[in-house]
């Protein structure tokens, strides 16, 4: 591979609230290559969305993004203006969003907000000013004869959107869930992006739909040569799409690595437990294996692994920060102090004790981590 | 259409008992409709017969738009149903008046989607839980208190939290909160639409295990609303398949895992992300969306996306459900084989 499309060295957001500073992205760093779909993934709260939304600067005033590096195509965002930023948002980086529709304009047909990006950042010969776009918007609508038009059409069709021109000329509401989806992949393609930000795209959809909507994305990375950061709470649709993925919690990242192994073999204990926890049509247990608790509040956080309040092989050095260690493939990484090779007597005694493990775990009953 | 099935279940104590029931709401009709006279309606549910037994839980599955939750309020007698009869205690319920459909309330409660829409957030949760107390006569003042806070320690939750507003809670607590409430005037029956699907996976395995636990201690039937398989796996007792407005199939739940029988349950089954192996399930996706309920098609409604269509008698002519008394299916081609259904190559006019 040539170099990385997107790489993110250490990267901290925190907002000021008023009972004090919250930390939603702690220290988090990746490196995602051309043509790779990469997978973030934890519960509510743990920072997924905020890190995308720091890569691309959507952060409330109150927000604070500090890095040392956040190089996207050899170029570094932090020092970009705002100017620069804005163009690169839209031309060279998309986003699709969780919800389309709230994210899709109610009063614009798809077509309409699918060329208006394509005028602002493709490499079509028409006016983008302010006021022939108020004209276009709402008097006389963006003529099916110009080339923006034309390229929507074509992009809602490669989107896989049955009579592309008639639906081009739709309003969203007209459109079922799966089509607005698609319909919000035209318009992140739109401008033959480098990368899509791609935030819990299918959360919000039948599973039907949502394999379509994942074969899709995998057909256009192929087709658009686009990476893809794919961020879920639902590991099994990171297994279905995702080459490298990146566990987080609590604004932190756990453990990453290629797709494969931290599915099969995961070693952080949080990991364990999000896969655990899927309820999976081959297993007749009665009871579902669950992970009680919440993700802590990020005001004030206290320093040590976050996890700790939950995890099942809590011991006296949890309360300290632990370094990332190198686990069994070539990039995976782990921040736990149990695979501290200087602590392998404990990792020892916790693998004994698991029998105790399985049946304690509230709740569960017969649960326990498959392992 | 399924009188024998119909005839074995009312043995034993039956809980609720749908038959035949019909919701259609009006649709906008255009000039040209108008003119002509005609009228639209959306069939959102198209002839549902079910009954549902004391302490048992029937798990209700299908895409966006199939009419699943407008099954669960038409039963639950949020809305009027258009035609059919709904029998709750042996009781007619479809017509009631209104103070008589204040008592059945309190027999029927409903578990709604969104926990963040579904609480008021002006009020204090014990308030929240306690209204449906005072509603019903049940307890007021101090006693109110305490039969609040002792739900919520039932549903997992900090009785000293009692004081607190909905925003202060996470989803999974929201949903906890709205639980307490369904759970408050100990209900026969609880409906429960789309519980999970607003929450984190590992969230929702917690609210699964707590449906299942208090429905053993307490004893109550309950209707499981759902749009994901697995979910629905492991709280049924039985499910029913749901597609365009009527039952596709329905079965004991291990039966209709091990042993699904409609091409719809099957397509159903093959769309969930499966986490313990690398799947490779391109050719099996469905395609397209649910055609329109203001216009359904003709014969099997599934035909028009059917990967198992077989020719004009799926357009002409709609199966019944039928089969054994514990597992029905509504299919022109139930007696296939497994060689026969992957041999199949659909004859034109279908994608």
């Amino acid at each position: 591979m040539t170099e990385p499309i997107l790489e993110v060295k250490n990267l901290t957001t925190s907002f000021s609230t008023d009972e004090g500073e919250l930390i939603a992205v702690d220290d988090v760093s990746f490196t995602i290559d051309r043509g790779e779909i990469f997978g973030i993934v934890g519960e509510s709260g743990s920072g997924k969305s905020v890190t995308a939304l720091s890569i691309l600067q959507l952060i409330d005033s109150t927000g604070q993004i500090d890095a040392d590096e956040i190089l996207f195509d050899g170029e570094d965002l932090l020092s970009a203006s705002d100017e620069e930023i804005r163009q690169i948002r839209g031309s060279k980086m998309g986003m699709i969003f969780q919800n389309p529709s709230t994210s899709l304009n109610p009063v614009l047909t798809v077509g309409e907000q699918i060329a208006e990006v394509v005028r602002h950042h493709g490499d079509v010969d028409e006016s983008d000013s302010f006021w022939r776009e108020m004209g276009r918007k709402y008097v006389t609508g963006t003529s099916t004869q110009s080339p923006s038009w034309k390229r929507a059409v074509s992009l809602l069709e490669k989107v896989g959107i049955p009579a592309p021109e008639e639906r081009a000329k739709d309003y969203p509401h007209q459109l079922s869930g799966g089509m607005k989806q698609r319909a919000m992949i035209a318009q992140a393609l739109a401008a033959d992006p480098e990368l899509i930000i791609a935030d819990e795209p299918t959360t919000a959809l039948d599973v039907t739909i949502e394999a379509q909507i994942l074969a899709e994305l995998e057909n256009l990375r192929e087709e658009f040569d686009v990476s893809i950061i794919f961020i879920t709470h639902d590991l099994g649709v990171i297994r279905e799409i995702c080459d490298n993925v990146t566990v987080m919690y609590a604004g932190e990242v756990m453990e990453a690595g290629d797709v494969r192994t931290i599915i099969e073999d995961p070693w952080h204990p949080y990991t364990q437990d999000l896969i655990a926890c899927i309820p999976r049509l081959s297993d007749d247990r009665e009871w579902l294996t669950v992970s009680e608790g919440n993700v802590p509040s990020l005001v004030n956080k206290e320093p040590g692994c976050p996890y700790r309040y939950r995890c099942d092989y809590e011991f006296g050095e949890c309360t300290t920060e632990s370094e990332k260690f190198a686990g069994s493939s070539a990039n995976h990484q782990v921040k736990c102090h149990l695979h501290d090779p200087e602590h392998d007597e404990q990792l020892a005694t916790m693998e004994r004790e698991s029998g105790l493990y399985d049946s304690q775990s509230t709740d569960s009953i017969d649960g326990g981590v498959s392992q | 259409m399924n009188s024998t099935i119909a005839e074995n279940e009312l043995d034993g104590d039956t809980v609720l008992k749908a038959e035949n029931v019909k919701k259609h709401f009006p649709a906008d009709d255009s000039i040209v409709d108008k003119i002509l006279g005609r009228s639209n309606s959306v069939h959102a549910v198209n002839g549902v017969s079910l009954s549902l037994q004391r302490n048992e839980i029937v798990g209700v599955v299908g895409e966006s738009g199939c009419g699943k939750s407008t099954l669960g309020r038409t039963l639950s007698r949020l809305y009027e149903p258009t035609s059919g009869s709904i029998f709750f205690n042996g009781k007619d319920i479809s017509s009631l008046s209104r103070k008589e459909e204040k008592k059945l309330r309190k027999e029927i409660q409903f578990i709604f989607q969104d926990p963040h829409s579904s609480l008021n957030p002006r009020r204090k949760i014990g308030e929240l839980i306690g209204q449906p107390l005072e509603v019903h006569g049940i307890a007021t003042g101090s006693e109110k208190r305490e039969q609040v806070k002792q739900l919520l320690r039932e549903v997992g939750l900090d009785p000293g939290q009692i004081d607190r507003y909905p925003h202060e809670f996470s989803g999974g607590q929201r949903q906890r909160i709205g639980i307490a409430r369904a759970l408050a005037v100990k209900p026969k029956l609880i409906i429960a639409d789309e519980p999970v699907s607003a929450l984190d996976v590992s969230v929702q395995a917690q609210i699964i295990n707590l449906l299942k636990r208090i429905q053993d201690d307490h004893g109550f039937s309950m209707i499981f609303i759902a749009h994901d398989l697995r979910v629905v796996k492991h709280i049924s007792d039985r499910v029913f398949v749901m597609y365009l407005g009527e039952i596709m199939e329905k079965a004991q739940t291990d039966d209709l895992y091990d042993n699904p029988q409609h091409p719809y349950t099957r397509a159903l089954l093959e769309a969930i992300p499966n986490i313990d192996s690398e799947s490779n399930r391109e050719d099996t996706i469905l395609t397209g969306d649910p055609p329109d309920p203001i216009d359904p098609p003709s014969g099997c409604p599934f035909h028009t996306r059917c990967p198992e269509y077989i020719g004009d008698i799926c357009e002409n002519e709609k199966p019944p459900l039928e089969g054994a008394t514990d597992h029905a299916v509504s299919c022109h081609w139930k007696d296939r084989s497994t060689k026969e259904r992957l041999e199949h190559a659909p004859p034109g006019g279908t994608d």
